[in-house]
């Protein structure tokens, strides 16, 4: 074989100018490629000057736009004492409401009931029971096994474990004589208490667990809690912050390492994986292309993000987007896509039976049945970097985790949005996901030029949901 | 109205004239055919959207490389790709293509890229084909070695030979083009 001796010993060099440009021309085969970037481009140059709003003069300038003009016509002295009318109003206004207990601030609007049994797995009762949907008041519950989900009207979750005896004083507290929970606590309901035998611990918003027995075991999740001990001997109180525990008896406490928070019973979760720029509102980077190669960008054949168009306005925000017609291909479907990265969810995933759930709004302007009357959205995951995207996406039906789609005829009223909404387990391997939406062309033997005349979406939303499910670790503390 | 589509059509024409050398630049720069394309159009985009900014005319190809550029460095951040080419590198090669702009006046673009495909059509065989391999069919440098049963080291010391040797021979062929003129 005729083989050069490689130099092992030259140092690896960095190509300089000519030399790198020499490479980028071969790269393209001396220009000869085939590339379809300028045409790209000007799709989208042309559907942003569609889209452009028409000069001022043209027509009756919106309420706001008035608003905005004459507030400008004001001196600025006008307008300074404009504002501090209409704060005073404002605030006057407030206080009106809130004295006449028309609106409550920090409190739950519902009075009702202080809490109610969101959920349950395997839960045995001893005495009184209580099943998903009660609202059980403010008696003592003992649970003696499974695990229940209480939701209060606050917006405080907790999930309880048995053996454990609890009540709900009031909208706020959770009073445990024993077992294990973990509480997940929304801003709107910062304050939350839980009381035990030997320590109260105050939430500052945030997501804990505890352990009640003999002692009260108190470890931070997520943000940070106040604890208190019972006895004044004992000392406190103490601020905990994320990762820290705490061992509170009745003669002393002793700082812990915080056990996993598989250690404890989860309450159901959600989180947000919203694909970038979900409401199409802002003008961030958009790709007309294929299947994306990397994360956060919407790409497809032919898509434009526009401001109201004709008699449709965005579902929510500023912008939505606009499915138009594949170039040269009126037969084909529109579709864009976007990948998103669930890398940094894999300890949430790793708690398996997390589900996906994907839902997007769509419209269309009235048309008859020669033009595109369908929507689709689609999600299939995949586990690896997002290499060659565009195979597997093509090929999901073997190469995905998981996939799920639907499709929608969609009404002839501009005026109202309608949902899809798509729920996929996603495997705890996941790396990413593909989403798709799009616009179904009609299957009609002679295709108009232009099926899709006015077909839109807006705010795509993706959820990862994790159920309620039992402390995976048993804790002999 | 009217004046907006004329100055759309006017810039199609002017991206058409540059595309070649847009996506030339954008590969030395991403190293990735596909990701340039991608962001040679959001490139273009921009620079309609700037093109009031462009005093001179003639300078659109060098202003175009600028937006390119930073775009180019912006998608490989987004991608978490290490910047493999340094900023001096960068420098080098806007002057590569102002060089060739300069001393090889033609028309088009694809009549200056034809004088590189002569020189490459000078390379001998066994660098001519390591280079179709690795940057007509995209293949990368070990997948070259598995298929040709070659040492990786020998892969990369032949597309390194075979850069230098076209470069030579198009800065050569550069100087002989600014005697004569």
């Amino acid at each position: 074989m005729n083989e050069e001796k490689p130099d092992s010993s030259e140092i690896p060099r960095q190509p300089e100018g000519l030399e790198m440009m020499c490479a980028g021309i071969l790269g393209t085969q001396f220009g000869r490629r085939k590339s379809s970037a300028v045409a790209k481009a000007m799709i989208r140059l042309r559907a942003e000057e569609a889209a452009a709003p028409q000069p001022a003069g043209n027509g009756p300038a919106s309420w706001r736009e008035r608003i905005v003009e004459w507030s400008r016509r004001l001196q600025p002295g006008a307008r300074f004492a404009l504002a501090t009318a209409l704060i005073a109003i404002t605030g006057l206004a407030a206080r009106v409401l809130w004295s006449e207990g028309w609106i409550n601030l920090g409190r739950p609007q519902n009075s009702g009931w202080i809490y109610k049994v969101s959920d349950s797995l395997q839960a045995r009762w001893a005495g009184k029971s209580a099943k998903a949907g009660d609202t059980p008041g403010t008696g003592w519950l003992r649970l003696e096994s499974g695990v229940v989900e209480i939701t209060y009207a606050s917006g405080a979750t907790v999930a309880i474990e048995g053996p454990a005896r609890f009540r709900a004083p009031n909208f706020n507290v959770l009073e445990l004589t024993s077992g294990k929970i973990s509480a997940d606590v929304p801003k709107r309901a910062r304050g939350f208490s839980v009381k035990s035998p030997t320590a109260t611990v105050v939430d500052l918003g945030t997501r804990f667990g505890e352990i009640v027995n003999s002692a009260s075991e108190v470890d931070v999740f997520q943000g940070a809690v106040e604890l208190s001990a019972a006895s004044r001997s004992t000392g406190g109180p103490w601020r905990l912050s994320q990762s820290k525990g705490l061992i509170v008896d009745p003669l002393s406490a002793v700082p812990a390492a915080a056990l996993p928070e598989s250690a404890f019973p989860q309450p159901n979760l959600t989180v947000l994986a919203r694909p970038q720029n979900c409401g199409f509102d802002v003008s961030a980077r958009a790709v007309l292309g294929g299947v994306p190669s990397d994360f956060g960008y919407w790409s497809g054949p032919a898509f434009a993000l526009v401001a109201p168009v004709q008699n449709i306005r965005p579902f929510e925000g500023a912008g939505m987007l606009r499915f138009l017609t594949p170039a040269g291909n009126p037969a084909a479907d529109s579709e864009v896509w976007q990948l998103i990265d669930l890398r940094s969810f894999k300890k949430f995933l790793a708690h398996g039976g997390v589900e996906a759930r994907l839902d997007s709004m769509f419209n269309r302007i009235p048309a008859d049945e020669r033009f595109g009357q369908k929507f689709g959205l689609a999600l299939a995951a995949f586990r690896g970097p997002p290499i060659d995207s565009k195979f597997l996406w093509a090929e999901r039906a073997t190469t995905a985790l998981v996939t799920a789609a639907k499709e929608l005829t969609a009404d002839n009223d501009p005026a109202t949005w309608e949902k899809i909404e798509i729920s996929v387990k996603l495997p705890p391997e996941t790396d990413f996901v593909i989403v798709e939406i799009c616009a179904v062309a009609p299957k009609t033997s002679k295709p108009v030029a232009e099926p899709f005349p006015g077909n839109f979406a807006d705010r795509v939303d993706l959820k990862l949901c994790a159920p309620l499910r039992a402390s995976a670790i048993s804790t002999s503390r | 109205m009217r004046a907006r589509s004329n100055s759309l059509h006017i810039f199609e024409v002017l991206a058409t004239q540059h595309q070649s050398m847009l996506l030339a630049y954008l590969v030395s720069l991403v190293g990735d055919y596909a990701l340039a394309e991608d962001v040679a159009q959001q490139a273009l985009v921009i620079a309609y959207r700037k093109i009031e900014t462009l005093n001179d005319p003639a300078m659109f190809p060098s202003w175009l490389r600028g937006i390119a550029r930073l775009e180019g460095l912006a998608a490989l951040r987004k991608r978490r790709r290490e910047i493999a080419v340094p900023p001096g590198a960068i420098d080098e090669l806007e002057e590569a293509y102002r060089r060739f702009e300069q001393e090889y006046s033609t028309h088009t673009w694809e009549e200056r890229f034809h004088l590189v495909e002569e020189c490459f059509e000078q390379l001998p065989d066994t660098l001519r084909t390591v280079c179709r391999l690795h940057y007509f069919e995209n293949h990368k440098a070990w997948q070259i070695a598995e298929s040709m049963t070659l040492n990786l080291n020998t892969v990369l010391k032949r597309l390194q030979r075979a850069r230098i040797a076209v470069r030579d021979c198009v800065e050569m062929r550069m100087a002989r083009e600014t005697r004569v003129s």
